[in-house]
């Protein structure tokens, strides 16, 4: 486990190129313990970053250190890490559990240690003894993913990098794999997860780390990334009694710079540059006339909004 | 299981452990995995054929031979071809086959040394060549050696078992010189088809070549270790042949080398996963 103060990663001025290609570019991060969302589109840099961050490539420029340890340091590091990659792809000929069980080997567990560990991780991502045996090779794509994420978790890692990790999964199993994840975090895991799926990104996240043409974009919990897109003024929808009442109180008002009543007639959606004084402006209305407030939430304070805002367009895979 | 139950030996204890486990599964791979059938195919090429010569034989054919024609049959067959593209289709592929299989990220994501990796690697595929071109060897000749005795007119013998071992550990060298070509062209080339076949084609004319070049081959030094001389034909360049007690040495020292190597370009490998 990390010491509270020491953060889980430190990147400072980090570049990676491909040859002539660019893979990272100045990127300087600093990612906290809890579960950290890699969201940007193809080709921005989240596998790169990833691999960065499990030492399977070195940065041309710049250092990384995770849980204190260079990454170069493999030996050091990877005890410690656990990578569920991007690719579908397995040694041939292996069963989900000889898969597991034969890596472990490899980490320096002993037979006994690396049968208990398999079985324990299987258990973890829901496969059974009889998927355990088959071939992967016969595997479903939401199995796959499983035995990977099996054996990325199976040597009971202090930090989990996950690309892409609901890729391939049905909405169940999406929902499972989030409650598993949420776990892991609870018990002290730190997760790096990258998805295409912002809405889930959201669910899950503790900070995010948006990216784009290989440079960071924003980073830090959303609602501080979200403050920090002046451009773009916060919505907030609010659902309460009498709601053209409060719009013509409000529309006055300097901090409210657009406001619109929704189609149903019982809420309205406010845009503000200022949402401090908003809400006391707020805070004072239903006071002085009464209201009843059934609900007040931001509108684009997640990470799709976030994402919209910064990157531009959508992510291709909400 | 607790913390303590995870904890794993460290220093020397540990490589042992990560080497066995590596060993352990590439054997696998590389006796018993789709990746392994062309390295069957070329140690049982020499059983078949030796298989046909008995057959031949039981049915009165004129098969009978020598000791000379027994060593040809070893030395341009079991030898320069099956052994050969065998060890070549299992070095080849202990590191050039993970990465078309798009597997090696699981070696290099656990916490061992590149270069125990190489070195499981490379003895995995050094008992799986030795296993499968010994028995090749070992069979074909036993059977070719009994083919050629049962001739009707024969004088020849048999094999003894003192020249049986000593084919062997023609096959057992064999299989260690080629198999570290094949190592270093398998990390280092990214097509090492035609790297292989001109490999062969050099070490095929070793008996044309001028003494300085032919030391830099492998078959050079199998020709001193086989049991019965390899005749070369009239139009060989002779040369003094290096002695076993050179040889030997000298390619477990090519081996070495090239594990270090090996290493070497593991400990500088990146693997990207992605086109970005």
């Amino acid at each position: 486990m990390t010491g509270h103060c020491e953060p889980t990663i430190v990147f400072s001025g980090v570049s990676r190129f491909y040859g002539e290609v660019l893979g990272v570019m100045g990127v300087d991060l600093l990612v906290e313990a809890g579960i950290t969302s890699l969201v940007g589109p193809n080709g921005s840099g989240k596998s790169t970053v990833m691999n960065l961050i499990t030492g399977l490539i070195q940065p041309t420029t710049g250092k990384i250190r995770v849980l204190g340890i260079d990454p170069s340091d493999s030996e050091a590091l990877l005890g410690r890490v656990g990578y569920c990659s991007q690719f579908d792809s397995f040694p041939r000929g292996m069963t989900g559990g000889q898969f597991i069980d034969a890596f472990l080997r490899v980490h320096g567990f002993d037979s006994r240690q690396a049968e208990e560990l398999t079985a324990q991780a299987l258990e973890v991502v829901g496969l059974d003894q009889a998927a355990a045996r088959r071939k992967i090779a016969s595997y479903s794509k939401g199995m796959r993913q499983r035995i990977k994420l099996a054996q990325a978790l199976a040597h009971r890692p202090q930090l989990l990098v996950l690309d892409e990790p609901l890729n391939g999964l049905d909405p169940l199993a999406r929902a499972e794999i989030i409650g598993l994840f949420r776990s892991l975090a609870e018990q002290g895991l730190s997760l790096v997860i990258s998805s295409h799926i912002l809405h889930e990104v959201d669910l899950l996240s503790d900070q995010v780390v948006l990216l784009k043409g290989g440079r960071v974009l924003a980073e830090g919990e959303i609602t501080a990334v979200r403050s920090e897109i002046r451009e773009h003024p916060l919505q907030i929808n609010i659902r309460c009694s009498r709601p053209q009442l409060l719009a013509s109180q409000v529309f006055g008002h300097d901090s409210a710079v657009e406001v619109r009543l929704h189609d149903d007639r019982r809420g309205l959606l406010v845009s503000t540059t200022d949402a401090p004084s908003f809400y006391l402006l707020l805070n004072r209305l239903v006071l002085e006339h009464d209201l009843e407030i059934e609900s007040v939430a931001p509108a684009d304070e997640n990470v799709h909004a976030v994402y919209r805002y910064l990157v531009g367009g959508d992510s291709e895979d909400r | 299981m607790n913390t303590s139950a995870l904890e794993r030996p460290r220093g020397l204890a540990l490589w042992q452990r990560q080497f066995f486990a590596t060993l352990r599964i590439e054997i696998g791979r590389a006796l018993f995995s789709r990746r392994s059938i062309p390295a069957w195919l070329a140690a049982l090429t020499p059983i078949a054929l030796s298989g046909l010569i008995f057959t031949l034989s039981l049915f009165g054919a004129k098969t009978e031979g020598s000791a000379r024609s027994l060593t040809m049959y070893y030395f341009y067959l079991v030898l320069m071809v099956a052994t050969f593209f065998g060890t070549a289709f299992i070095f080849v592929n202990l590191f050039r086959g993970d990465l078309l299989d798009r597997s090696l990220h699981f070696y290099f994501l656990t916490p061992m040394r590149r270069g125990v990796l190489a070195a499981g690697k490379f003895a995995a595929g050094l008992v799986a060549g030795w296993t499968l071109f010994g028995l090749s060897t070992a069979i074909s000749l036993e059977v070719s050696a009994v083919a050629y005795r049962m001739g009707s007119s024969s004088t020849y013998p048999g094999l003894g078992p003192s020249t049986l071992v000593g084919y062997l550990l023609t096959t057992v060298l064999g299989v260690l010189g080629y198999g570290s070509v094949f190592l270093l062209l398998g990390l280092f080339v990214r097509s090492p088809l035609l790297p292989a076949l001109a490999l062969w084609g050099w070490e095929s004319i070793n008996f044309l070549l001028p003494p300085v070049l032919k030391r830099l081959s492998v078959v050079h030094y199998l020709k001193s270790i086989v049991p019965v001389p390899v005749d070369d034909g009239p139009f060989a360049v002779l040369s003094e042949p290096t002695s076993a007690w050179l040889s030997v040495p000298g390619l477990l020292l090519v081996a070495a080398i090239v594990l270090f190597l090996a290493a070497r370009r593991l400990r500088g490998m990146e693997i990207a996963y992605s086109s970005e």
